[in-house]
């Protein structure tokens, strides 16, 4: 890999980890569904994380304010270095999501069909691998 | 039991960045809005931002061209909390981020407001049972979090209290759905309900990728809007699990979490910027060198792409 594609590979890796591992914490301790939790995130923030990044959206709000907001959420996040049983069940019980037609959500040929279309819309359907391709 | 369709007016109350979206978009969805205020200047200032907002949803083909003056119609303003209240099927809250001012106008709108009237809160700081103990209704009211442009971002999380009742939230759901929102419920009252949890999980670890010199802020943030944020504004973190493989992610999440930031305060290289007073854009610097005209490009940017977005919504 050249010395930028490595770069690509961490930061999604490490991100993508980072931003399900919270995920996953919220639906281990009920606070919401896999469904509503997605419901926001391409609703509200995915929004935003398409035009600017991280660093460039918080610098709008300012980071005096990011330091009244983020500094207790920091205390609160999960820090767990293990996988929730939400998901290691699901993969014990071989639902490995569209390959097996079930995962978080349960995949018609349509539904998948329909994803497809919504990865190819977004212009990064190559991504959709994240770092197993 | 209320139905979504009986709530035909709401009131809102603070006509700031987030009040003035939050009532064009009711407006615009043929709701009659009274928004309140203690400042008139700021309340026209609402309406003309208001019509602002509604030429973004015509241009996103959200409504058409008459509707933008219809919709300014069905706002109506004014600096009275009682005649704001006195008839209204709902009430959203979005005044500045002070406990005190929030619950000093909860428990002046519970005794004011019809006896059916739910009472919501956009606060993304406090919990709704810490505004429903200024209430004698504690079962009818919630936390409804809308993210900034609201009129343009279609998602609001539903907070349910400890005393907030099924019916409150299955109001609020359909009565969401049925102004062309998504509404996400939280079950369970939570500091950062989902959206800024998610912000930060994802912020700790950015820093944490700064701080370990595998690459810069500016690196990071081409990466994310030109992958991740491309994929998360049409899909969700669990559905591009299911395709990607919940046996890969499964690996990965054994490999990683382990590897991932674990601050429990703000690292060195943010609180280094904060001291020396580089704050973003309001100082000119951050992790980024900003002027008047690159601020005004980026926040057109932003917008434009969030009206591209919208439009496919319709």
């Amino acid at each position: 890999m050249s010395q930028n594609k490595q770069m690509v590979s961490l930061i999604e890796t490490k991100l993508q980890a980072a931003l399900f591992r919270e995920c996953l914490a919220l639906v281990e301790d009920g606070i919401a569904s896999p469904e509503d939790i997605d419901t926001v995130v391409k609703n509200t923030i995915g929004r935003r994380l398409a035009v600017g990044g991280p660093f460039e959206i918080w610098e709008q709000i300012g980071w005096d304010l990011v330091q009244t907001i983020a500094g207790e959420l920091f205390k609160e996040i999960s820090n767990s270095e293990e996988p929730m049983d939400v998901l290691i069940s699901r993969v014990d019980s071989g639902q490995l999501g569209v390959e097996t037609g079930s995962g978080f959500y349960g995949w018609s040929k349509e539904d998948i069909v329909e994803i497809r279309q919504r990865f190819h819309r977004s212009g990064a359907e190559d991504s959709v691998g994240g770092v197993h391709q | 039991m209320t139905a979504p369709t009986d709530i035909k007016k709401v009131a809102v109350l603070g006509a700031g960045l987030m009040g003035h979206g939050i009532a064009l978009e009711l407006a615009a969805h043929h709701r009659s809005v009274h928004l309140y205020d203690v400042s008139e200047q700021l309340l026209h200032k609402a309406v003309n931002r208001a019509r602002v907002g509604l030429k973004a949803l015509n241009q996103a083909g959200l409504i058409s061209s008459d509707e933008i003056e219809t919709s300014i119609s069905r706002i109506s303003i004014s600096l009275d909390l009682s005649e704001t209240v006195e008839d209204t099927d709902l009430v959203i809250e979005a005044v500045s981020e002070n406990l005190d001012l929030k619950r000093s106008l909860f428990h002046k709108v519970d005794k004011i407001a019809p006896p059916n009237a739910v009472l919501v809160s956009n606060t993304s700081t406090f919990l709704p049972s810490a505004l429903a103990v200024a209430t004698q209704r504690p079962s009818q009211v919630a936390g409804v979090h809308y993210y900034n442009p609201p009129h343009l971002l279609p998602g609001v999380e539903i907070i349910k209290g400890p005393e907030t009742s099924n019916d409150t939230v299955e109001l609020l759901t359909g009565f969401y759905r049925s102004i062309g929102k998504s509404p996400a419920l939280i079950h369970k009252e939570i500091q950062g309900f989902i959206g800024n949890r998610l912000q930060v999980a994802l912020l700790r670890e950015a820093m944490s990728i700064v701080r370990d010199g595998h690459a810069t802020a500016p690196e990071i943030d081409q990466v994310v809007r030109s992958r991740m944020g491309k994929l998360l504004s049409v899909a969700g973190p669990f559905e591009l699990a299911d395709n990607q493989g919940l046996d890969s992610v499964l690996a990965l999440a054994e490999s990683e979490f382990p590897l991932l930031a674990k601050d429990r305060s703000l690292p060195g290289i943010l609180m280094d910027k904060i001291h020396a007073g580089d704050l973003g854009v309001k100082t000119g610097r951050g992790f980024y060198d900003w002027t008047v005209e690159s601020i005004e490009a980026w926040r057109k940017n932003m917008a434009d792409s969030l009206i591209d977005m919208a439009t496919h919504d319709r």
